[in-house]
């Protein structure tokens, strides 16, 4: 923003008539006591709960999180070796807010809605409560509508939909952020809006998915809701809730959003740190006794709205990190109890070359084929059953033992519709290519081929089918079934296409 | 910090009893040349707080200073028991919760006033019918310091809430404004 000198003159000048008028009144307190984040007042008698407080002194403000008897305990969100006992301390009036609309997208912003990306002030008028409760029963309607993530694995066979809560669970470093980064990415050409929630996370890792995602373009239609490691605990322990807050925008206003919490585990934490130095008292691993409902509050606020409300949505994949797998650990199983399915992502896949390295046997969506459309459910199906016989019977083929027929037909499905379920990063696929794939899996038709050429098939397929039967991809693209027509057409096109590739192979 | 709580239980305790028998504000003068006396002399609040000392013998030593005051049996029976359950260090905080309330009881609003230069009689009484107004109180009763860093006008302070119309806060205001580009 640029003033010109007679414009400085002129501000002041019309300050100095305004002058008389104002006169500035303030409930104020002092600061009994602070150190660790944490500022104990006296005074300020009315404050609220979650309302902001100013240290004019140290210009840093603080959220009011305890309100005692004879003091109010507030965590800092900024630094706090500025204050000292005995400063003034100043009540705003305001309940914790962010900046929300249209004018946070494609923007990076801290949980109170500070820019961090350098890109100027964030000018709107339109601000939201960061605590606020979540819809309804009335309000709302079943989730109905698929979300695609462009992840063949999760939209076959655990399919998130519009409004629903789904969790992304596993260790460190095997694929869960890319998995969100890919789920972002994919709704390019749709009417969803995504959040995505760094909480608690690496400067470093932040700055490249927000690269990675300026890099696809996501960037236009998504708000980066920062709190890094390095940033105090209060601000982690908001951010959740400042990003749930920008994506209740989208859903009160009859549109469609996706928030990922990247991670609630290190939000978890920083909430334990909180609690621990407003002296509640400590309870299992430590956490307090609200971290369920720290956790369940958050979730709930993910919902599909009714018709008669707009029938906006906010769909929510929260990332809980495992250590050493540990799934049955505290706050693993509130959040798997809270949310309504999860993804569980294991090293030993990710190390053996499946990537994304996602257990199709553990992980679940409880929302099911509600969040699937015709034309996906008519081969997930059959996929989903492949895929459990064949992990029934890999565990056999373990021991080398002589097989039967059937048996082994079981066993070379599924390690082939295990590699078709492989995906490279960065590459969501449209539902037509996920259904074309997958049929000609589970139809048998890529048992001809050995394991190692299917990396090379899939695209080749994609190609072949777009330059010579485009009226497939479109007939599924428009009517979201395989109808009889389709299906001929299809089974026809890929055995075609399986000649013509055994040949370029010199398999024939 | 449990002193601001216990100090407003007893002190509540006591006025409640003030208030039945009409003689509340005989108690906070009768407690506060207590205060007095205590304070006066360093060794004496040593011995009669300090738990070091046998109970008993500070129970004797307090009772024989309260039979040298003139002071009635209600406030010598609230010494002894606050004596008693160990709590006189707090007796300060006591009487400044005591005279909290005996305000609110009467309709009296205490106000620190700050102003840049001293300020005439009449300055005076319009500041104080208009905090009166502004309180809705009978009665303001006004601790007048200067304070020459606020360049100019006055900033009254009534419990936690401050009226501030200094030109010092104007003029920061106007920076931050000016700061931010806006008007």
């Amino acid at each position: 923003m640029q003033i010109r000198a007679e414009e400085i003159s002129q501000i002041i000048s019309q300050q100095i008539k305004g002058y008389e008028k104002e006169i500035d009144v303030s409930e104020t307190g002092i600061v009994l006591s602070v150190g660790d984040g944490i500022a104990r007042i006296y005074g300020c008698e009315k404050t609220m709960s979650m309302e902001l407080l100013e240290f004019p002194k140290a210009e840093v403000y603080g959220l009011a999180m305890n309100l005692e008897e004879d003091n109010v305990g507030a965590a800092i969100l900024g630094e706090d070796v500025h204050i000292r006992e005995g400063d003034p301390v100043r009540r705003t009036g305001r309940i914790a807010q962010v900046p929300a609309g249209e004018a946070v997208i494609g923007r990076v912003i801290d949980p109170v809605g500070r820019p961090l990306d350098g890109k100027g002030p964030i000018e709107t008028k339109e601000f939201r409560r960061i605590e606020l409760a979540a819809p309804g029963v009335v309000d709302r309607q079943p989730v109905k509508e698929p979300m695609y993530t462009g992840v063949k694995a999760v939209d076959a066979m655990m399919p998130v939909g519009r409004g629903q809560r789904e969790l992304l669970i596993g260790d460190r470093q095997i694929g869960k952020t890319a998995l969100l980064v890919d789920a972002i990415i994919n709704q390019k050409d749709t009417d969803i809006y995504c959040i995505y929630v760094a909480a608690g996370q690496k400067r470093s890792s932040v700055a490249m998915v927000i690269d990675t995602l300026t890099k696809y373009g996501a960037m236009d239609y998504t708000t980066v809701v920062c709190a890094a490691a390095s940033d105090p605990a209060p601000l982690q322990y908001i951010s959740a809730y400042s990003g749930c807050a920008i994506g209740e925008w989208f859903r009160d206003n009859g549109k469609h959003a996706f928030i990922a919490y990247d991670d609630l585990t290190k939000q978890a934490w920083a909430y334990r740190q909180i609690s621990l130095l407003l002296r509640r008292p400590p309870g299992r691993e430590a956490y307090p006794g609200d971290i369920f409902f720290n956790h369940s509050r958050l979730l709930e606020r993910a919902a599909k709205y009714s018709d008669e409300k707009g029938g906006g949505s906010l769909t929510a994949i929260p990332v809980i990190e495992t250590q050493a797998g540990d799934v049955s650990a505290y706050i693993p199983t509130n959040v798997i109890s809270i949310t309504d399915g999860q993804i569980y992502v294991e090293p030993g896949l990710f190390f053996s070359g499946i990537r994304p390295a996602i257990n199709v046997g553990l992980s679940v969506s409880r929302v099911g084929g509600a969040a699937q459309v015709k034309a996906m459910k008519q081969v997930a199906g059959s996929l989903r059953l492949d895929m459990a016989q064949y992990r029934e019977v890999a565990a056999f083929a373990m021991f080398g033992s002589e097989l039967d027929k059937a048996t082994r037909m079981q066993l070379e499905r599924g390690i082939r519709l295990t590699e078709v379920l492989k995906q490279p990063q960065y590459e969501p696929l449209p539902l037509e290519k996920q259904v074309t794939i997958l049929y000609a899996g589970t139809k048998g038709l890529l048992d001809d081929f050995p394991v190692e050429v299917l990396g090379e098939y899939e695209p080749a397929l994609y190609k072949f089918v777009e330059s010579k039967y485009p009226q497939i991809f479109s007939s599924i693209k428009e009517k979201n079934v395989i109808d009889d027509e389709t299906d001929k057409l299809m089974a026809k096109a890929i055995k075609e296409f399986n000649e013509d590739f055994k040949k370029t192979k010199g398999l024939a | 910090m449990i002193g601001k709580v216990v100090a407003r239980r007893y002190a509540t305790a006591l006025f409640k009893v003030g208030i039945e028998d009409g003689l509340a504000e005989k108690y906070i003068d009768e407690i506060e040349a207590f205060v007095n006396v205590l304070e006066s002399s360093k060794e004496l609040k040593t011995c009669i707080t300090n738990p070091l000392f046998e109970k008993k013998l500070r129970g004797q030593i307090l009772s024989n200073i309260l039979n040298r005051m003139a002071i009635s049996d209600i406030t010598k029976r609230f010494l002894v028991l606050v004596s008693e359950k160990g709590r006189l260090a707090y007796l300060k905080d006591m009487l400044e919760f005591y005279r909290l309330l005996l305000d609110d009881h009467k309709g009296i609003a205490r106000a620190d006033l700050f102003s840049a230069i001293s300020l005439s009689k009449e300055a005076i009484e319009k500041i104080k019918n208009r905090l009166k107004e502004v309180t809705r109180k009978q009665e303001v009763i006004l601790n007048i310091k200067e304070d020459p860093s606020l360049i100019g006008g006055i900033v009254a302070k009534i419990g936690d809430v401050v009226y501030d119309g200094s030109i010092r806060t104007q003029l920061n205001v106007l920076k931050e404004r000016l700061r931010r580009g806006e008007v």
